[in-house]
Order: C-alpha cells, then sequence, then structure tokens
C-alpha cells in the first residue's frame, strides 16, 4: 500500500530509509513505553505472587510457620541449594529450615523444596518444576514418594530398590535416576543442615 | 452484520486455523496435555490476535511496506508482553502451566499471519473481528485435542477422575508429544472427512435438483 | 526371494506370502515354548490372545472397509505372535489387545497393508505400549524366583540388563544380585532362566529359529551379522567394562537383542531391498542399541534402534538400489 504512495511521489532512497526507519523507531517507543506502563503496574502484584507461591511451597515440606531467608554459608560447596529458609512456629520459636534445591534428573532441572523441623527429622519433601517422564520419573511428584523420604533422619539417605527402612529411600520403578536425583538434592541439604545449622548457629 | 457471520464462519470452520490453515502446530502439540491449558492457550491467544489484529488495522496506513513485518512482531511481542505481566500478577495458577509458552505466541504464525492476511487489508471491525474468531477457532481446536488427550492419557476431564485406574489403565502416551501427534491426525481426519461428505451431498443435492 | 530388487509397493501373491509365514511362525516355535514354560499360563494367554486379536482386527478393519480379506496369508497372525513375544507375562491382558490394534490398525493398515507400512507394527505396538505403560512393561515375573510354576503373579524381578545398567558387579561369570541372594549365570541368560519379555529369555531357542530362517532362505545374514558386529565392537570398546567377554556375552544373550536381529530387523517392507543396504540397516540397529542401553534412560533399546533405522530405509534404498541400464535415477 505504501509502495503505491512511493510511486506516486517518488523521493530519494536516502529520505526513505529514514522515514521508514522513524515511523519503526516511533512505533517501538511506543511499545516501550507501554510496556514499562504495564510493568510498574504489575510488579507489585508480581511480587507478592512469588512470596506467596514461594511460602505454600515451603509450607508444603514444613507446615505452620513463617520463613525467613538465610544467607547460604559456603555456596560453593553447596550448588544444588538455591535457597534456605529459617522457619518460625506462631510462638516464635525454631520450627526447622526449609531449603529450594535443585538437581539435574532424567529429562532437565528438578527444583523441589526440603524442609527440616528442629529435632533433625525430614519434614517433607515437594517437587516444584520438573519435566520428567510421565509416568516414570514424573511420579516423583505423587504423595507417594513424598511419603517416602518424609520422617527420616537427617542423615545421609541412599537409594536401594525394594526397601524403604532406615535410611533407605525406595526408587520409583523404572526411575532409578529421577530418585537418585531428588534424594542427593535433599542429602545435600542434609548435610548442610548438619555442617552448617544443627551446632546452634 | 454480514461482516460477523462471514467472519464466524471463516474462523471457526472454512479457514479454521488448526484444522485448515494447520498454523500454530507448536502450541498445539506442546500444551494441549489438559483441556484447561488448550482453553487457556487459546484465550490467550485469541486476546494477543485481537489486539494485533486492531492496532495493526489502524496503522495499516502508516506502517510502511518495507518494514511491515517488523513493526508487526513489535506490535504483537507487545501484547503478548503485557498478557504475560498481567497473568503472573493476577492469574498465576494459568501462569505455572502455560508460562513457558506465552512467549512463543509471538512466533505463532496464525497471529503474524492474520495481521499480513488480513488486519493490513481490513478496516478495524473486520479485524477485530477476525481476530475473536480465528481465537476461537483455534481455542476450539486446542479445547478438543487437550479433552481427547487429557481423557486417554490420564482418564481425567479439568483435572477431574472420570476413569478410576480400576477400569481404565491412562495410555500415557497421549500426553507425550507422539500421542499429540495421533491426536491431531486423527481430528484432522475426522474434520476432512465430514468435510468431504458435506461435499459429496452438495454435489448430489444439486444433481437430484438439476434432473 | 530377497534378491529381487524392485520398488515398493511390494506385491506377492497370497501363497508366497502365506509360505514364508508360515517358515517364520516355524521358526519362532522354539522361543515360544520355552516362553511357555518358564512363565507360565500368563505366557500363554498374552501370546494367545496378542495372536487373535491381530487376526481379529485385520479381518475387522477389511470387512469394514470393503477390501479383500487376506488374513489368511498369516501375515497379522506373525505380528500378532511376535507382539506377544515382546510383552512382559504380566496380568493386564488389555495389553496385548491394545498393543494389536496399534499393530495392525494404525501402523500397517492406515499406510496401505501388507508391504506399505515404513514401520515393523509389532515393534511400533511395543514402542507405543513401553512408553504408555513404562511401569508395567519393564517388570517382569523372574522364573528363577517363582521355580517356574504355574502361577498367574509371578514376582517381578530386575533383568540381566537393568542390573548391568545399574552397575552390578560381575564376578567370575555370575552377575551378582548384591544383597539378595544368588546371582544370575551366563548360562541362565544363555537357556533362558532370566526375566524378560515372553519371547526374548532363552538366546538358545532364538539362535535355534533364526538358523532356520538363514537355512530355509526367508532372511539374510546381511543384518543379523551387521547388527552383530557394530553391537559387539560398540559394546567392547564403550560399555562398562571394556574389552570383557562376559560382560559382551551378557549383553548379546539378554534383553530383546537376538529376537531383533534375527526377527525384527529383517521385515520385508521395513528393511532395505539390497544386501548392501542391509549391512547398513544392521550397523545403524547395533549403533543405536549400544548407545540406547549404554546412555539411555531405557536398560533395553533394540525395539527404539530397529524402529529408528526403519525410518532410514527409503533413504537407504533410494541411494543403493541400482538403475536398470538405460534407466534415470529419480532425484
Amino acid at each position: 500500500m505504501s509502495n503505491q504512495t512511493l510511486e506516486q511521489k517518488p523521493k530519494s532512497e536516502v529520505f526513505l530509509i529514514i522515514k521508514n526507519t522513524l515511523i519503526l523507531f516511533a512505533i517501538t517507543a511506543i511499545a516501550g513505553l507501554l510496556l514499562s506502563i504495564v510493568n510498574s503496574m504489575t510488579a507489585d502484584a508480581i511480587a507478592a505472587q512469588k512470596i506467596i507461591q514461594r511460602d505454600n511451597a515451603l509450607n508444603a515440606v514444613l507446615p505452620d510457620a513463617s520463613f525467613e531467608e538465610i544467607k547460604i554459608e559456603k555456596a560453593e560447596e553447596y550448588q544444588r541449594i538455591q535457597g534456605i529458609y529459617q522457619a518460625k512456629d506462631s510462638a516464635g520459636n525454631l520450627a526447622g529450615y526449609a531449603f529450594m534445591l535443585t538437581n539435574k534428573g532424567y529429562g532437565g532441572t528438578i527444583t523441589l523444596a526440603a524442609g527440616i523441623s528442629a529435632g533433625g527429622v525430614i519434614s517433607g519433601m515437594d517437587i516444584i518444576t520438573h519435566s520428567e517422564t510421565p509416568g516414570l520419573g514424573a511420579n516423583a511428584d505423587t504423595d507417594k514418594f513424598k511419603e517416602k523420604l518424609k520422617g527420616k533422619q537427617a542423615e545421609t539417605l541412599t537409594v536401594v530398590k525394594g526397601n524403604n527402612d532406615g535410611q533407605n529411600v525406595d526408587a520409583l520403578s523404572g526411575a532409578t535416576i529421577t530418585s537418585a536425583a531428588v534424594t542427593d538434592a535433599v542429602n545435600e541439604a542434609i548435610a548442610y543442615y548438619n555442617n552448617q545449622l544443627k551446632g546452634g548457629k | 452484520m454480514s461482516i460477523l457471520k462471514d467472519r464466524a464462519k471463516a474462523g471457526l470452520i472454512d479457514d479454521n486455523p488448526t484444522f485448515v490453515q494447520v498454523l500454530g502446530m507448536c502450541p498445539t502439540l506442546a500444551v494441549t496435555s489438559s483441556v484447561i491449558n488448550g482453553i487457556g492457550m487459546g484465550l490467550s491467544t485469541t486476546v494477543v490476535l485481537l489486539g494485533s489484529n486492531v492496532v495493526i488495522s489502524l496503522l495499516r496506513k502508516i506502517i510502511p511496506a518495507k518494514v511491515r513485518i517488523p513493526a508487526f512482531i513489535v506490535v504483537i511481542a507487545t501484547f503478548v508482553t503485557i498478557l504475560d505481566l498481567l497473568l503472573q500478577g493476577f492469574i498465576p495458577s494459568l501462569y505455572d502451566s502455560l508460562g513457558l509458552f506465552i512467549p512463543l505466541i509471538v512466533v505463532n504464525c496464525i497471529v503474524l499471519g492474520r495481521a499480513e492476511a488480513f488486519a493490513s487489508k481490513n478496516g478495524v471491525l473486520a479485524s477485530a473481528l477476525d481476530g475473536i474468531f480465528m481465537g476461537l477457532g483455534f481455542t476450539m481446536a486446542l479445547t478438543i485435542l487437550g479433552m481427547i488427550r487429557e481423557i486417554l492419557g490420564a482418564g481425567q476431564i479439568f483435572g477431574i477422575t472420570i476413569l478410576p485406574e480400576a477400569i481404565y489403565q491412562p495410555i500415557t502416551i497421549f500426553l507425550l508429544a507422539p500421542g499429540a501427534f495421533m491426536a491431531l491426525g486423527a481430528m484432522l481426519a475426522v474434520y476432512n472427512y465430514m468435510k468431504i461428505r458435506k461435499v459429496n451431498l452438495a454435489k448430489q443435492g444439486k444433481e437430484v435438483a438439476g434432473e | 526371494m530377497l534378491n529381487i530388487v524392485s520398488s515398493s509397493p511390494h506385491v506377492r501373491d497370497n501363497a508366497s506370502t502365506r509360505n514364508i509365514m508360515r517358515d517364520v511362525i516355524i521358526a519362532l516355535v522354539p522361543a515360544t515354548l520355552w516362553g511357555f514354560y518358564v512363565f507360565g499360563l500368563n505366557a500363554i494367554i498374552n501370546v494367545a490372545l496378542a495372536v487373535s486379536s491381530a487376526v481379529l482386527f485385520e479381518y475387522l478393519y477389511q470387512k469394514l472397509l470393503k477390501k479383500p480379506i487376506t488374513i489368511n496369508d498369516l501375515s497379522a497372525a506373525v505380528t500378532g505372535l511376535l507382539l506377544g513375544l515382546n510383552l512382559p507375562s504380566g496380568h493386564y491382558y488389555f495389553i496385548p489387545v491394545l498393543g494389536s490394534f496399534v499393530a495392525i490398525v494404525v501402523v500397517k493398515q492406515l499406510y496401505g497393508g501388507l508391504g506399505q507400512n515404513f514401520m515393523n507394527p509389532a515393534l511400533a505396538a511395543r514402542a507405543f505400549l513401553l512408553v504408555s505403560f513404562a511401569g508395567y512393561m519393564t517388570t517382569w515375573p523372574n522364573p528363577a524366583q517363582t521355580g517356574r510354576f504355574w502361577s498367574i503373579d509371578g514376582v517381578s524381578g530386575a533383568t540381566p540388563l537393568a542390573l548391568l545398567k545399574t552397575g552390578k558387579m560381575l564376578e567370575a561369570g555370575v552377575l551378582s544380585l548384591g544383597n539378595e541372594a544368588g546371582g544370575i549365570w551366563l548360562s541362565d541368560a544363555f537357556f533362558g532362566f532370566v526375566g524378560g519379555c515372553i519371547g526374548e529369555v532363552s538366546a538358545l531357542a532364538l539362535i535355534l529359529g533364526g538358523a532356520y530362517l538363514i537355512y530355509r532362505k526367508i532372511i539374510t545374514w546381511q543384518i543379523p551379522v551387521a547388527f552383530f558386529a557394530s553391537f559387539t565392537i560398540m559394546m567392547l570398546v564403550f560399555g562398562q567394562n571394556p574389552w570383557d567377554l562376559t560382560y559382551l556375552a551378557f549383553h548379546l544373550t539378554s534383553g530383546g537383542f537376538l529376537l531383533g536381529a534375527f526377527f525384527m530387523a529383517t521385515d520385508y517392507s521395513t528393511s532395505p531391498m539390497t544386501g548392501k543396504g542391509q549391512i547398513i540397516m544392521g550397523i545403524g540397529c547395533g549403533l543405536l542399541t549400544a548407545l540406547i542401553r549404554l546412555f539411555g534412560g531405557y536398560p533395553e533399546g533394540v525395539s527404539f534402534a530397529i524402529l529408528i533405522m526403519n525410518l532410514f530405509v527409503p533413504l537407504i534404498d533410494h541411494y543403493l538400489v541400482p538403475t536398470s541400464f538405460g534407466g534415470k535415477r529419480n532425484e
């Protein structure tokens, strides 16, 4: 359509390039302006949502507590730990610690939360995001598997097929890699708890 | 009002983006593992289509032909980003399941296709209607596909178990990519079968009337 | 039969197809009977369901679409039999029926019937089932534990391949079961006292069947030999225990390698027409099987490897089928 307009009144090539550039620039500038307005409008809501989501996830592994993020010591030794949260119950006593963890699973990165109560017992594990195979690794995100970790002592866990006694974790059938990935991540949280937090720091 | 009817018929049936144009296959195959995801993706795309069609139709006299593609993409990307931020802030549950695919609406061929083929040549009202009905046609296809895959692959619909494991073992492959292709292929076959039958019936009717 | 080089579709009269299929069934008899013997009643039910439903689906499809009924050529029965032998002897009796539906209707008939399908129907159905019901399809009753009784619910046990994958140690020809009592001897894997799919457990029975097929000139040597050679080299060089012959022997006698090399990869409509092409196909199958077994998520890779190579067959034929004198190659 505007090719027709330019055929009607021929102008130099340079003028056309400048004109096109300016129009495109105007469109992008308006778009940028619009986006910054929307961004400032939604920024607070998004931040609030993220905290709600985080607290929901943490409460799933350490119920009835409020959380405060604490610093990760020796972060380079604990690559799988993404965040540590100190949990206080309603009376203000220490309820335990919740960990945000990531590890490489079979289908990609698994993000999970794990809680260790003040008494040194694993209070829960929850998968937050994963891309494991449905029917196999994805079964890690079922209550059946989560229950297998719950209540274990905060000592190193071992993945064993067909045995869930003591510190053994019964592997999901056909999904040893996923089971090991989740357990290894939880083990790192346990190691951190034992080395950095338990001494009453 | 004929333009409304015309656009509705084109978007939902005759030019259906999925069944006839076979555009936007990436979201069609990737997000339809459940009904709710299909509806969510379809409606999100509809919103973007409506916005981009209206704006591009309004700007059709201003945008120079030589830079129209980047201009279209900027308009589309702006709407997608706005939608992305709004969903993230206010409908987090939908954002969780669609999150990764929302930015991909930018490269959904349906949106650019309608901008190029329709909005840049037609008035604002017609373009708006075109956006809405193309979006709804897309939503319809994604919803049906999501339904087939969720029932077969998980025994559920809208996340509610309708076929318990005692009587039905979910065929997990329908939740995965190969199952998406199979279900889509079957849907295209049914659509074409019905279309051919309609044409044949119409032909027979004409012959009868002619004699 | 295979020396005739022609472009698809491969039209054969009913009688010759029937003769070939009858020989394939004869060749599968030892493996089938052995599967019945070690896995008992459940194995018989699974195989019977797979065969009968495959024939029934072929009949119904052809009846419904008013096509000539070709169940007398026995090809549907062979597909059903191969599928049944590729299943675990479990108790989900809808599995063989659903598998036969996928094999016969989706993979074979929708693409035009015998000779037109581009994938091995039995294997494609097995892959469909494996992906859909991964847990069930990888849980095998273990004959060593059930004592080969005629039991419906066998105890599930790990196969040699699963043990090799998890890095269980090999000691003096025995695959250690770790904390469990006993171990798996190489002779168990050779004669067929291990867990696995119904028809794949006995290496001896499969070798007998394969030898019969080659003797009767139903199949040629190229695919099995090339498959064997490339797989062996890959396993010796890149395996968890490089240059360990016992380790290699476990890999050769366990899982679907022999069943795949003799009966699956050699399927007429999904393998190359020339000897050279068949060697390429065999090498590809061996490489892919080794890659999947060593680095993939599943312990077993034979079926996926053959399916992937099925897709290359048209390309292989395109470059290797000789043109007649004065003829022009289609480019």
